[in-house]
């Protein structure tokens, strides 16, 4: 009886392990692939560098660590801080299979919860010494990217209603026993909202208000804070991701079947495809949805609010046709 | 809870040590008002009166067999499992410092320890103690039509839970206005959760009405607990001093209380025990969230000792002068902000099912209110994150303003073990929400000596399906930070230069300004600004502001020319207060008999 179980812990552990250290690697590669593709869409013509993002962060490591002398002590631990949070919410977001060890904590309130928790550290990070330019950038990046709790809590109840325990590794099950057709398109509107609220990427205005917040920061801080940003990007991408195909995703059983090593490797194949495509949609966004002339701050959240109250309307009109 | 049925009619038992302590914290407060000389020697007596009524109540929840047996009167004293909530308000009252907390700590137990007309008359006195007495006229009535009403329920009980609602209004910190000037938005202090514990127990204490009131009642709950939430953290958003922010956060907490009065309502009258019973147990972490506000109450005592006034314009980099105060500030913050790990987020949790699962209409027509409900609160719950940024902001974050709060430091050792008193009970609430579950709820150990809900952890859904379990998502959390923290100690060997950053290009500051223009730096009013910016342009806000003011006159005008037509028979007189609360007293006592 013992060893099964051990072998079970042993197996959601390497997993886990190997989960994280793919979601962690990649992602400042899909952020270099999302800003490409955005070039392009706006008329650029160059090779795609996959790695242009990660000598980025290289370079900030390496420089000298500076910080205001005001509010040092929040500085030097608030982007810690976020990137805490946001590893965590990385390790309950399922990439390639299921049955990681925090797996029945995946309820997206959670993984919202613990994102928003990194944004706010972030935001806490240009608060912290006092300035002008980064303190009011700040504020006005924790107004734009607050708005998500309502398209939150109301993504939530949507979810809750196509699943039974309202968790990402539940859908993932349900989505290997059911027809997932049926509710397809509200879990695409839903993903939608999440994206176009929580990916700071969807909006150019976003982008340079984060390149305000942090233009006083200099060192491991910087690239700390850098590298929390981008993370918290590719796991909202990769919850759209969960939502739109849970069918990707597998359920591993290494030590009954040999060949499932075969299907975990077309997993991580068809999560790196997907993932593209993710980018592709939130460069799309970026280039032609929220940045095409419409200034106002409030439009990226007022449209993630109409995608998530789309998506109920739709789930709950098909209910009442049913 | 408003569910337990034949609440009212149940064996009144209260043990006679805990009335005991009650009696004597009752007593020693009268004296402190009487010899405030004498109060370094009384001070510690207090702390252990209410200790130990909180102790002893905990004993006799678990089961445990207090010396000195049981009182029972009826119609003076409330029965055992409605005691529960004496368990939080000894810790408020060992934590309170100031005679009018301790006043309303003694009210709030006359509220949770009595009989519905002597509850009735406990709130009415914890309204008193907590100030601003005769803005509270609407509220008396309503509770002592509460109280005629609780003890003829046959006659009134249909509109009982309107009654409570106006009554426990001024407890909870209720409120519709926008407005935050001092004389609308009062500061917080222990009083206040007092307060709230004394209108919890009047919600639980509530005898049941008709399934078709109770129907229509929890829905009106529901949604004025929605547009309560998003008034109050407005009111919070736009507080100018950390203690009326913390003002509009209780507030919030009281409309979360309304909320779940009504949802506990809609499950009566549907027959959902499974629902009620979570209902139940979310009622029960919010009174384990009042912990959380006693926290920030007793650190923000402490912080203007320390600091001096808490306006938020003088305030500014605390979070670097004293920061083990601000860090347990800051944990006090993340309890009430809702977001993981900690209970706020347990019971954003559970009220998020609990919404889900409200029965309703099928279809579209009957989906949409609750959508537009989940929408209102989400907005109330970011504006609410958006105060709790805001109070960082400018309180722990960023530079001192002024010459006194730059002197500010850490206070000694022995105020800060009191702060960290304070908030070790929230954290283990959040931690083992179970533990306080089955202690509230009087669950009594098995033969072996275990709690059956004891080893429960987890949080359920009013189905059953979905599944939170707070210790171990906060020991993820905690083992996450925890490889950051090794990852940071190893990869970070060289120090970081600390360069002065305030001038920015700006001139040379005078001498007495040490610190640099306080102006250059997020202040108190910029978040609030922006939001509206990112809701309505500035321009159009304009236009609005002039159209509502203008049209404010215009009513204004027009019910002073309609009342004067009314008042011409009375020549101009006025009728006196109290004189028109004594009249609508007996009117009402009058209703109630004519139905009886």
């Amino acid at each position: 009886m013992v060893a099964p179980f051990l072998a079970a812990r042993m197996q959601a552990l390497l997993l886990a392990g190997w989960h994280m250290a793919l979601v962690a690697l990649m992602a400042p590669v899909w952020i270099a692939l999302l800003r490409w593709m955005a070039t392009c869409m706006q008329g650029g013509r160059r090779l795609p560098d996959p790695l242009a993002h990660w000598r980025v962060l290289r370079h900030a490591w390496r420089q000298a660590g500076v910080r205001s002398a005001a509010g040092a002590q929040v500085t030097a631990v608030a982007p810690w801080l976020g990137l805490a949070a946001g590893l965590a919410g990385a390790g309950l977001v399922p990439s390639f299979c299921i049955g990681l060890p925090g797996s029945d904590l995946s309820d997206l309130l959670i993984v919202g919860g613990l994102l928003e928790m990194a944004f706010l550290a972030l935001v806490v990070t240009a608060l912290a010494a006092g300035l002008a330019r980064p303190g009011h950038a700040g504020l006005k990046a924790a107004c734009m990217g607050i708005m998500i709790q309502p398209v939150l809590l109301l993504v939530c109840v949507v979810l809750g209603l196509c699943l039974p325990d309202g968790t990402l590794a539940g859908l993932v099950r349900q989505a290997h026993v059911a027809d997932m057709n049926v509710v397809r398109v509200p879990l695409a509107l839903v993903a939608a909202a999440l994206v176009l609220a929580g990916v700071e990427e969807s909006d150019g205005a976003a982008l340079r208000l984060f390149a305000t917040m942090l233009e006083d920061l200099a060192g491991p801080d910087r690239a700390v804070a850098l590298y929390a940003r981008d993370l918290l990007a590719v796991v909202w991408m990769m919850v759209a991701r969960d939502l739109v195909w849970p069918e990707g995703i597998v359920e591993p059983d290494l030590v009954a079947r040999s060949w499932r090593g075969v299907s975990l490797l077309g997993a991580m194949g068809l999560w790196a495809a997907h993932m593209l495509l993710a980018c592709g949609c939130v460069a799309g966004l970026r280039v032609f949805v929220v940045s095409a002339g419409r200034q106002h701050a409030g439009w990226r959240a007022g449209l993630a609010l109409l995608c998530a109250l789309m998506a109920g309307v739709l789930l709950f009109a098909g209910r009442g046709a049913d | 809870m408003p569910g337990c049925p034949g609440a009212c009619g149940r064996a009144v038992i209260i043990p006679v040590i805990v009335l005991a302590a009650l009696l004597a914290a009752a007593l020693l407060t009268a004296l402190l008002a009487c010899v405030p000389g004498q109060a370094a020697r009384m001070r510690p007596m207090l702390v252990a009166c209410w200790l130990g009524v909180s102790l002893l109540q905990g004993l006799a929840l678990a089961g445990g067999r207090l010396p000195g047996g049981m009182v029972a009167w009826p119609g003076v004293f409330a029965a055992r499992p409605d005691l529960a909530l004496l368990l939080p308000l000894g810790l408020v009252g060992a934590a309170a410092r100031s005679l009018r907390d301790l006043a309303a700590c003694v009210a709030a137990a006359v509220a949770v320890a009595g009989a519905p007309v002597l509850a009735c008359m406990g709130a009415g006195w914890a309204l008193l103690a907590r100030g601003d007495a005769p803005r509270h006229g609407p509220e008396h009535i309503a509770l002592l039509l509460l109280a005629a009403g609780c003890v003829f329920p046959t006659q009134a009980g249909w509109l009982l839970p309107g009654l409570c609602a106006v009554g426990t209004g001024g407890l909870l910190g209720l409120s519709l206005s926008l407005r935050v000037a001092p004389r609308g938005l009062r500061p917080f202090h222990m009083a206040d959760i007092a307060a709230m514990i004394a209108a919890m127990s009047l919600w639980a204490r509530l005898p049941a009405g008709t399934a078709v009131a109770d129907m229509r009642w929890g829905g009106t709950l529901i949604v004025a607990g929605c547009l309560f939430y998003m008034t109050a953290s407005w009111r919070a958003l736009r507080a100018p001093d950390a203690r009326r922010v913390l003002t509009g956060l209780a507030g919030g907490t009281g409309a979360i209380i309304i909320m779940l009065a009504g949802l506990m309502l809609l499950a009566r009258a549907d027959d959902l025990p499974g629902m009620a019973s979570c209902a139940q147990r979310t009622y029960l972490l919010v009174a384990g969230l009042l912990l959380a506000g006693m926290l920030a109450a007793r650190a923000l005592d402490v912080m203007e000792r320390e600091a001096g006034a808490l306006s938020l314009g003088r305030l500014g980099g605390l979070g670097v002068l004293m920061p083990r105060l601000s860090a347990l500030f800051a944990l006090a913050l993340l309890a009430e902000s809702g977001l993981p790990p900690l209970l706020g987020f347990s019971i954003i949790w559970m009220l998020l099912r609990l919404l889900a699962s409200m029965p309703h209409a099928a279809g579209l027509a009957g989906e949409v209110p609750l959508l537009g409900a989940l929408a209102v609160l989400g907005v109330g719950w970011a504006v609410r994150l958006l105060a709790l940024v805001r109070i960082v902001a400018v309180m722990l974050c960023g530079r001192p303003r002024t010459p006194r709060g730059a002197g500010a430091a850490d206070p000694p050792v022995r105020a800060q073990w009191g702060v960290l008193a304070a908030g070790l009970p929230v954290m283990l609430v959040s931690i083992w929400p179970g533990c306080w579950l089955a202690l509230m709820q009087g669950a009594a150990p098995q033969a072996a000596g275990t709690w059956p809900d004891l080893a429960a952890v987890a949080l359920t859904s009013p189905d059953g399906s979905a599944v939170l379990h707070p210790a171990r998502l906060c020991l993820f959390v905690a083992l996450a930070g925890a490889v950051v923290a090794v990852v940071r100690r190893l990869a970070c060997r060289t120090p970081t230069r600390q360069v002065a950053g305030w001038q920015q290009g700006a001139p040379v500051v005078p001498p007495w300004m040490v610190f640099g223009d306080p102006l250059t730096q997020v202040g108190p009013g910029n978040p609030a600004r922006m939001l509206l910016d990112m809701a309505v342009a500035g321009a159009t806000r304009r236009h609005a502001m002039r159209a509502y003011a203008l049209g404010l006159r215009l009513a204004r005008r027009l019910a002073r020319a309609g009342a004067g037509r009314v008042a011409g028979a009375w020549h101009g007189r006025r009728v006196p207060g109290p004189v028109a609360l004594v009249a609508a007293c007996v009117g009402a006592l009058m209703f109630i008999a004519w139905q009886g």
